[in-house]
């Protein structure tokens, strides 16, 4: 989701992306706002996002964080095998109501 | 996978450097994220204190999220450890005794185990620094040879050619021989190590020239041609200062003159470790440079003289090796057996010829005489110092519960907040991997200084050998897993022991939870019997050695040792005839016996006690030898001189004289030993012997004399049958004389050197010692297990001792209070010592019972290392128990003192 919201909006800071999360679940995932920094330092760690300094909108100092190649592979990869899933579960669904 | 697996372990070590900057930096995010938070809640109309709230609220805990973070940014693992590692240093720090005692007691063990392990290491373990030593094999012929034999592992050299041309499992193959040369470089002579060696010697080995060539399959082509010489890196280096002009120089081996052709790469002895060969020699020029001996006979199949090795095919293994060479090496014995040199063998021994086998064993450590000595009594010394680190870490082990102990409180107050037993064992562990790896490091120092000190006591030809004391990668590798290993053994059980506290009753008052400290102490007394045990064990060995070397010391060999001196000439390394050799050994033997204040003078070609020796199969007239009796005597050639400077007594008939010479019948003189074998009650003497053991062999050699036995190769074994046969009658071109002194022997080594140097001041005089040197020296080993094994027992028993004085100190102090209140109620002093002495004895006595049976089982590893006693000698174990009982005993009688003569009423008004 993370990399999904980086690579459709750029660059973004911690805060950012705790808004586009929150804007797009439409509230219906509603975490504490800090666990984003966990997925973060994973996703960095594994290399798929890196991050930088900038400033924010209230001009303080804030870490901006990009999706790199290999998140944008990662990131193909995770969309189709979810939809692969997604794909057999929907049919399987179907087949249920069918019945 | 593995890629990302990688990369987070880069990240997580990258952030283990930057800690600190991470925090700050993650506090500054965080503090951003909350104020773009409390701003937004702001624009919605909330006042900026319920924004920042509201902020706060949503963001979620910042501390446990920071946890959280930390855990996985780094390595938590290590990070306890640097923690661990810090905390530990300042405990440590503040009890400096215990710190010391601690590393000072595992320096000691760790040290004694590296300094045997480095001798290990270069006598048994090292491998030739070859191209794939692997690969290299030694073929050794087994079973009953018929033919004479010299060297160890030996082959003969056409028996080498037919393998090397025949062979289907070696790609190369070459074949080498230890011997000492004289080389003459300006007019000097000195003599040399050096190796004849075939010419694909160095191309098999894989060895290059550093300087001009080595030698290849063409400088061994034609016997006696190729008078060309290769220097050792080493000898180049120190005799010819690395000089690159040596190249096409002529030196006279042997007083041959042979062309220098290269020097070969550094590092490379030889084949013989501890034994640099110093110069190599093509080994078919041994016919011009030996004419005398074995080697002048190197085409002749009836004498084995070299050493033969083998390269194996790559994915050919030893065993398949082997079995395929039996069908080639039989069918060569069976072309021998035909031969004329069988014309007179007997049918047995032809039989026992066509039994032989041939045996390939590992040549990837080469030829080591070094090995044999010391192989057994070097493992022997490990398995003791194995001992007293075992014992070393006892006694820290049961310092440590000591310690742990004092820390109960604090050990039950931390589990008690929801420390986990895993990271406290984890921290206790840590603690004594610290102290062990310290003392791994004084270890190495103790190691260095040991490895000097044996190096001292062994004698001056062992000096030769290229051993080391310096520290390589191998022994602080050695050390190091030794010390984690130490650390672990010794550490992990007192971790173990002191997190199991109940809790509750610790953090009671201290003094009503007894219950937990007294699993403790006993726990500690069972680690103090152990270490009795193994010291006793340790004395036990220590005290047989000791008996066996004064078994030894006090030995006759058969001749008096005090102020005889001997050294060796070797006058056909100068190319002398077998007249002018003999010449000149006459006028030696005349000169020398008219210096002032010398007895006597005597020339013998088997040195004593040297570990040489001449067999020969031999007839006796009118004996009949039933198959296989051993009719190989020993043998010396001797002069007329050689039994008064020895003071060996002619016992019946006479001695040698001047008129038995080449032209004169030949005779012989033979040992006690030798007369009553063969001849029992009848006279020895006028009997007749003859040489060689093949049916019907001539009987020519009339027994002039018998003098008393001798020993020979060695003080250990039996006194052998020898025979005697006049130095003029079978001269072999070197000898060792000997000269009998009226006082000590080296005022007369100056008057020596000027005779020898007016007879011909070519002529080099090497090996001269005193025969009490000899005898010392012949009894290297022996010493060197004895005064180690001493040595390490006495600090093992010390260990032991001192573990035994804490725990009963400790014992007492806790009792004391029970023991007040006993004298306060009448009991005397001898009531006390007798209460505390009597766990003394207990423990001492548990620690014997437990020793003497493991030291029974354990006798067999020693037998072969004793002379003239069981290793089960009761006296040997009644001497160390009694020591032991003594010392240990004393150390408990000081606590118990000390119990005693506390004042009743004031230890029960302090507590």
């Amino acid at each position: 989701m993370i990399l999904k919201t980086l690579d459709a909006m750029g660059p973004l800071h911690g805060y950012g992306i705790a808004r586009r999360i929150e804007q797009l679940s439409e509230e219906v995932l509603k975490l504490n706002e800090g666990t984003v920094y966990a997925s973060l330092l994973r996703l960095t760690q594994n290399g798929w996002i890196s991050s930088d300094w900038g400033t924010s909108e209230n001009n303080r100092r804030a870490k901006f964080y990009s999706i790199t190649k290999s998140g944008r592979k990662q990131l193909v990869q995770e969309t189709e095998s979810w939809e692969r899933i997604a794909g057999v579960i929907g049919r399987v669904l179907q087949l249920s109501t069918q019945k | 996978m593995l890629r990302s697996h990688l990369r987070t372990f880069a990240s997580r070590l990258h952030s283990l450097l930057r800690r600190r900057t991470l925090e700050t930096e993650f506090d500054s995010e965080v503090e951003a994220h909350i104020a773009l938070l409390a701003d937004r809640f702001q624009r919605q109309g909330m006042t900026p204190q319920e924004a920042h709230y509201a902020a706060q609220r949503q963001f979620g805990g910042i501390t446990q999220m920071k946890e959280e973070l930390r855990d996985r940014r780094g390595f938590p693992f290590i990070e306890t450890l640097l923690q661990d590692t810090r905390y530990i240093f300042r405990q440590l720090r503040k009890s400096p005794v215990f710190t010391a005692s601690a590393v000072l007691t595992l320096a000691l063990g760790i040290g004694a185990n590296t300094a045997i392990f480095s001798l290990v290491d270069q006598l048994i373990l090292r491998l030739l620094p070859i191209r794939d030593p692997q690969q290299v094999v030694e073929l050794v012929g087994k079973g009953n040879y018929y033919g004479g034999n010299s060297g160890y592992n030996v082959l003969s050299y056409p028996m080498y050619e037919d393998i090397r041309d025949q062979n289907r499992v070696f790609s190369r193959m070459m074949c080498r021989r230890s011997e000492n040369f004289t080389i003459g470089i300006s007019g000097q002579t000195q003599v040399v190590r050096g190796e004849l060696v075939s010419g694909n010697y160095f191309g098999m080995l894989g060895i290059r020239a550093l300087l001009g060539r080595v030698f290849t399959a063409n400088d061994d082509l034609r016997a006696g041609e190729g008078s060309v010489v290769v220097l050792s890196h080493a000898y180049w280096a120190t005799k010819f200062g690395g000089s690159r002009n040596i190249l096409g120089k002529t030196i006279r081996v042997n007083n041959y003159p042979m062309t220098i052709v290269g020097v070969s790469q550094p590092g490379f002895d030889g084949m013989e470790p501890g034994l640099p060969g110093e110069i190599f020699v093509p080994v078919t020029m041994s016919l011009r440079l030996f004419s005398r001996q074995y080697l002048s006979h190197l085409y002749d199949r009836r004498k084995r003289s070299v050493n033969v090795y083998g390269r194996l095919k790559s994915g050919v293994t030893e065993v398949e090796a082997k079995a395929a060479l039996q069908p080639l090496f039989h069918q060569i014995l069976n072309r021998e057996v035909r031969e004329p040199a069988f014309r007179h063998a007997s049918t047995y021994d032809k039989q026992q010829f066509l039994r032989m086998w041939l045996d390939v064993i590992p040549g990837s450590q080469g030829n080591t005489t070094l090995r044999r000595q010391f192989e057994k009594p070097l493992w022997i010394l490990m398995g003791i110092v194995g001992l007293v680190l075992l014992i070393a870490c006892t006694n820290l082990a049961g310092l440590l519960i000591a310690r742990s102990a004092t820390r109960q409180r604090e050990i039950a107050v931390r589990l008690a907040l929801g420390s986990s037993r895993f990271r406290m064992v984890q921290q206790l562990v840590t603690e004594s991997l610290l102290l062990s790896v310290g003392g791994g490091i004084v270890g190495i120092g103790i190691a260095v200084l040991l490895v000097k000190g044996i190096f001292s006591f062994l004698p001056a030809n062992i000096g030769g050998y290229d051993l080391s004391s310096a520290v390589d990668w191998r022994l602080i590798t050695f050390s190091f897993l030794l010390s984690l290993f130490t650390g672990l053994a010794f550490g992990l059980l007192p971790a173990l022991q002191s997190v199991r506290p109940n809790i509750a009753e610790t953090l009671k008052d201290q003094s009503t939870s007894v219950s937990g400290a007294t699993a403790q102490v006993s726990f500690r007394k069972l680690l103090v019997a152990a270490q009795v045990s193994l010291s006793l064990l340790l004395l036990i060995g220590a005290s047989l050695f000791i008996r066996s070397l004064s078994k030894l010391q006090s030995l006759n060999p058969g001749f008096q040792t005090s102020n005889l001196l001997q050294f060796q000439l070797a006058p056909a390394s100068l190319n002398y005839t077998d007249a002018q050799g003999r010449a000149v050994f006459r006028r030696i033997e005349q000169r020398l016996s008219e210096i002032p204040g010398v007895h006597a003078a005597g020339t013998a070609v088997v040195a004593l006690l040297s570990d040489d020796d001449w067999e020969n199969g031999i007839t006796v007239a009118g004996y009949s030898a039933k198959p296989g009796e051993n009719m190989f005597p020993y043998f010396n050639a001797v002069s007329p001189g050689y039994f008064p400077a020895l003071r060996i007594h002619v016992l019946a008939g006479r001695n040698f004289r001047d008129s038995d010479t080449v032209h004169s019948a030949k005779v012989a003189i033979v040992s006690q030993s030798f007369a009553s074998h063969y001849f029992g009650s009848n006279p020895a003497v006028g009997q007749r012997i003859g040489l060689g053991t093949d049916p019907g062999a001539p009987t020519d050699i009339e027994i002039v004399g018998v003098v008393n036995n001798t020993k020979y190769e060695s003080l250990q074994e039996q006194s052998p049958r020898e025979i005697f046969v006049p130095a003029a009658q079978a001269y072999a071109g070197n000898a060792t004389i000997y000269v009998r002194t009226e006082q000590n022997p080296e005022s007369a080594v100056q008057s020596i050197r000027q005779i020898i140097h007016e007879i011909d001041p070519k002529l080099p005089i090497t090996n001269r010692r005193t025969l009490d040197q000899q005898l010392n020296e012949s009894l290297v080993t022996e010493r060197m297990i004895a005064t180690l094994s001493t040595g390490f027992s006495i600090l093992a028993t010390l260990l032991a001792v001192i573990g035994l004085y804490g725990v009963m100190s400790y014992t007492v102090t806790r009792r004391a209070r029970e023991i007040a209140i006993r004298m306060a109620l009448g009991a005397l002093k001898r009531n006390v010592i007798w209460l505390v002495m009597r766990e003394v004895l207990l423990l001492v006595g548990v620690g014997i019972v437990v020793a003497i049976p493991l030291a029974l089982a354990l006798a067999h590893l020693v037998q072969a290392e004793l002379y003239g006693l069981q290793p089960t000698d009761p006296f040997s174990i009644a001497c160390a128990t009694l020591l032991l009982a003594t010392v240990a005993l004393l150390a408990g009688y000081i606590p118990a003192r000390r119990a005693a003569a506390h004042d009743p009423i004031r230890v029960l008004r302090y507590e």
